[in-house]
């Protein structure tokens, strides 16, 4: 383990964010939706592979918690923070002082809101876990479309637009350093101890619960902050933003991308939001054409996306001669 | 078997890059001729949960530009439609009016139906400065988010004046009955809008009941509207749930007459309700009976290509590219500030759904035509202008 | 040799039943510090229930148990743990998705430090502590000649080695108390008796108490210090091995069986 080496890595993907984003008014608008989108969705399920992939605990809930994000954050650049500071209305204040402000919050009470969720999942496991994560994120879209102070059915709109490249980046760094970090420890190996042997991690020592309601608190709370960086993003939140197919669609990044695999989870994120896009020109037939390209996939690649063994037998005819592909290496621990 | 295992894979990856390679392609370019077409864009629900109202909107759009680009263009130059789907998916459009502005380089959008996918892309196509026109999306907010975006339909509340003007007036109602969708924010505005309205006019609303999209079950709403004993039931909701409502209220030997909004129109209403709805109302922007020659243009050349009778939908993406393209012709250029002027500036334009005004608000102001159901088939029944609908009227009788 | 007088691990009075079936009645038993102590019976006698027990699985319906002085009612299995008392399991439970390495290396997760915040900051006392960390895994690993399969998955290894494994594991956690369950359970007879080193090996070594639960009476015979022998969820008797093995009641419980002594090992049967 090359000390500081994640790290310097979060540091310049930031410093990364900050240049593209000052020269994002020379970016194509509409690349730059897709780049955002695509970010937003790395946050979404690499937060989720914690949940999903590391710790294995089946959840469906996560657009829940990226709606109490989105709703928490534009509630408070739009209603909270003028109300408290009216003189610091400014879109130059909201955007460098509130905005960060409002997405720490909504992050924080979605984590909040991963408690009351990670609780149940003490007592349940699998297909009865993901039934009650999925009644968890429908509870909170009606709760949402049911409250006439944030819209009720119509949602949100005249969201101010705060969201840019830097701060989805970041967030999309901050993240994958937060989950390989935590992972890749001592302590957090006991997440897929967890996963792997429950009675077996109870056992050597490893306090099943206080994972698992971990797993799920450091998951909704990037879920939340997602949530924020969408709603400043798309300037308008609707309920049914947040249904289950949302929810379906961040659990199929990860399981596509290979359970307790962020570099594989982070590639589906990005081919899963890239290939509606380049398919447009197909029109009606595009998610017909998707749909099939997704059990193309999942027949090909049962394992997940990236498998470094299969992409070096891939490049093993360039390869051959000098760097042929060895046995496996030792593990760096 | 690992051999298998391969050729999958190659398969696979094989599959993936053509088509990542096929969506490559630049889009093709407009028709070939000597004038360079005017890029119109369209969003719309093409798929999912709206696909029939998408649809529809789709062929009146799609009708009006072929009609201009068959007498010739605007300005001498065809239009080009650029057609993006957002699958009814809330946060789609977004995406696809960037895309559109941004990479198709379009002059003005036409869209949505759904208010809140209108919602979606008013910002952006205010943030470019590029027109929108919604051509069916009646929430008053749409046109708020700035001084780009328009709409040929009448709004919410005008139906809901013209709705409470028939419910006073045709139906010589005094005591009338709320049985509203709480999860459609249409509904819901609806609803209000004429509860106010029926206030001024002297009116009483004896219950308001609420009940949520897609349920199945409405005989706890109906039992209490019955007790309440009400001389009509305004039911401003959709066609699925209004269609199970009238079947349901018959069944408990409701049998005032049951009225709604333009949600109500569609064929599966009668489909659902069979006979249920006979002689019941509803307002909508368009009935193909309406004897104007715009309107039976467009009537005999939509049965004509389609195969079927539009609705109002239709009547209303046709009137969107319509307007538009007159705007064009008005302004003398097909971008920019002289374009969204003329938009602004449209006085009595005639169009398939009646007369439009543009007014300051950027709305439109026109008629709504009164339906009834007789013989399972839709019937007009009487047009009630802006004038009509907002004055107000003393209460009829003694 | 009697029951120590300042035992390690006190049972007293333990009764638990499943529905209509009393497992174990009214146990007692204590564990000496740094005792041999084999628990032994026929099939379905409540040993694995015993086990269960003790670490905190299952709670006594009644009686208690007390470990190093204090009472272990009510702990979860974490806690227990935590408390200094390991286990194996039967039907071995590794870690199969993750390697060698990892397995041993998360047991040592009770005694660490630091946690979330430091994992995620990464200072100083982090990386001094898993480089510490990845040297005593890798130190154990060698000992009980595991070092060359580090990289490997748990699943991945031999069945001998997946039993080691599982006990170096459980040594990991730092115990006071090793539970053994039907360790000689599927190996042969060198690796047996390979075994019988290893257990004395780890109990001086790391000088802590052994519980071990046998069927192999050869192995029984040649680690254990003193036998507690269970039949249907009641203590039959309590000795040291040649005594115990010799009590009538012993001999009839398990009549028929040292007659045949290669009965079929590692029966499934939960006892």
């Amino acid at each position: 383990m090359m000390p500081g080496r994640r790290f310097l890595l979060l540091l310049g993907a930031v410093a990364a964010g900050s240049v593209l984003s000052l020269q994002s008014h020379r970016i194509n608008p509409y690349f730059l939706d897709v780049a955002v989108t695509v970010a937003i969705n790395v946050i979404l399920a690499v937060s989720l592979n914690l949940i999903n992939g590391y710790t294995g605990q089946f959840s469906l809930g996560h657009a829940g918690f990226m709606a109490i994000g989105a709703y928490i954050a534009a509630s408070t650049t739009m209603f909270w923070a003028p109300g408290l500071l009216p003189a610091a209305s400014s879109p130059g204040f909201i955007g460098m002082a509130v905005f960060p402000a409002a997405l720490l919050a909504g992050g924080l009470a979605a984590g909040l809101a991963g408690i009351l969720v990670g609780a149940p999942s003490l007592r349940l496991k699998g297909d009865y876990l993901a039934i009650v994560t999925l009644g968890f994120g429908e509870i909170i879209r009606v709760i949402f479309r049911n409250l006439e102070s944030v819209g009720g059915a119509l949602g949100l709109n005249g969201i101010p637009a705060c969201t840019n490249l830097f701060w989805t980046i970041s967030m999309a760094a901050l993240t994958i350093y937060a989950v390989t970090s935590m992972v890749h420890s001592t302590y957090g190996r006991g997440f897929t101890a967890v996963q792997d042997d429950e009675i077996a991690a109870e056992a050597i020592g490893i306090n099943t619960t206080r994972y698992k309601i971990t797993a799920f608190v450091v998951g909704a709370f990037f879920a939340g902050i997602a949530g924020g960086l969408y709603g400043h993003f798309k300037l308008s939140i609707d309920p049914r933003g947040f249904d289950f197919m949302k929810s379906i669609e961040i659990a199929l990044m990860v399981i596509l991308g290979g359970m307790g695999n962020t570099v594989g989870v982070i590639i589906a994120a990005i081919l899963l939001t890239l290939l509606p896009e380049l398919l447009r020109p197909v029109a009606e037939y595009r998610m017909m054409l998707y749909s099939f390209l997704l059990i193309l996939l999942m027949l090909t690649c049962p394992q997940g996306l990236f498998q470094p063994r299969f992409f070096r037998r891939l490049l093993s005819p360039f390869l051959r001669g000098s760097a042929a592909p060895a046995e496996d290496p030792p593990r760096p621990a | 078997m690992r051999a298998h295992a391969h050729i999958g894979r190659w398969l696979g990856l094989g599959g993936l890059s053509a088509v990542l390679l096929f969506g490559c392609r630049p889009s093709p370019s407009g028709p070939d001729g000597a004038a360079e077409p005017i890029r119109v864009g369209e969003f719309a629900s093409m798929t999912g949960k709206e696909a029939a109202f998408g649809q529809s909107s789709h062929k009146g759009t799609l009708l009006a530009i072929e009609e201009i680009n068959a007498a010739g263009g605007v300005l001498g130059r065809p239009l080009h439609l650029i057609t993006e789907d957002n699958q009814s998916k809330p946060g789609e459009s977004a995406t696809v009016v960037r895309k559109l502005i941004s990479r198709e380089r379009v002059v003005a959008v036409l869209g949505e139906v759904a208010s809140g996918r209108s919602l979606e892309a008013a910002p952006i196509c205010q943030q470019s400065r590029i027109p929108m026109i919604s051509p069916s999306s009646t929430n008053p907010k749409v046109t708020e988010m700035g001084d780009c975006i328009f709409r040929v339909c009448f709004l919410d509340s005008f139906q809901g004046a013209a709705l409470a003007r028939f419910a006073r007036q045709t139906l010589q109602s005094t005591r009338v009955a709320i049985l509203s969708d709480a999860a459609a924010p249409y509904s819901v505005g609806l609803a209000a809008f004429f509860r106010e309205r029926f206030l001024a006019g002297a009116g009483q609303v004896v219950a308001e009941q609420k009940y949520s999209s897609g349920d199945k079950d409405f005989k706890a709403q109906l039992t209490a509207i019955r007790a309440a004993q009400p001389e009509a039931i305004f039911v401003p909701g959709y066609y699925t749930e209004v269609g199970l409502i009238a079947l349901q209220a018959r069944q408990l030997g409701i049998s005032v007459p049951l009225f709604g909004g333009d949600g109500w129109e569609a064929p599966e209403l009668i489909q659902i309700a069979g006979t249920a709805l006979e002689g019941n109302y509803y307002s909508t922007h368009f009935a193909p009976e309406v004897e104007s020659t715009v309107a039976q243009n467009f009537v005999q050349k939509f049965t004509a290509k389609y195969g079927a009778a539009p609705d109002a939908i239709a009547a209303l993406g046709y009137d969107s590219a319509l307007l538009l393209a007159d705007a064009i012709r008005r302004a003398g250029a097909a971008e920019g500030a002289p374009l969204r002027d003329a938009i602004a500036s449209t006085r009595d334009f005639s169009g398939a759904s009646g007369l439009t005004t543009i007014d300051p608000q950027r709305n439109a102001r026109k008629s709504a035509v009164m339906i009834t159901i007789r013989d399972g088939r839709f019937c007009y029944v009487q047009t009630i202008t802006p004038e009509e609908a907002l004055r107000n009227e003393p209460s009829p009788g003694p | 040799m009697n029951a120590p007088a300042s035992p390690l691990l006190e049972l007293r009075g333990c009764t638990i039943r499943f529905g209509g079936l009393t497992a174990v009645s009214g146990l007692d038993l204590a564990v000496g510090e740094r005792e041999l102590l084999g628990l032994i019976g026929p099939n379905g006698a409540g040993k694995t229930t015993v086990f269960n027990l003790i670490t905190g699985v299952y709670r006594p319906a009644a009686g208690n148990i007390r470990f190093a002085g204090s009472s272990l009612a009510g702990l979860r299995p974490c806690q227990i743990a935590s408390l200094g008392i390991a286990r194996t399991f039967q039907n071995i439970r590794l870690f199969p998705s993750m390697t060698v390495f990892d397995n041993v290396r998360v047991a040592f997760h009770l005694h660490l430090l630091s946690g979330i915040a430091h994992a995620l900051w990464r200072g100083r006392t982090f990386r001094a502590e898993e480089e510490s960390i990845e040297s005593r895994v890798m130190e154990m690993l060698e000992i009980f000649r595991l070092g060359r399969h580090r990289g490997a998955a748990a699943h991945s290894l031999p069945y001998g080695d997946q039993r080691r494994l599982e006990i170096v594991r459980a040594l990991a956690t730092r115990p006071r108390l090793l539970l053994l369950d039907e360790p000689a359970a599927g190996m042969n007879p060198s690796e047996k008796s390979e075994l019988m080193r290893l257990i004395r090996f780890v109990q001086e070594r790391y000088r802590i108490a052994v519980l071990l639960v046998e069927h192999d009476m050869h192995v029984v015979r040649g680690v254990c210090q003193r036998l507690v022998v269970l039949d249907y969820g009641v203590k039959l008797a309590e000795g040291v091995p040649e005594d115990v093995l010799r009590h009538p009641k012993v001999v009839a419980a398990y009549l028929g069986e040292q007659n045949t002594p290669r009965r079929a090992p590692a029966a499934p049967a939960e006892s």
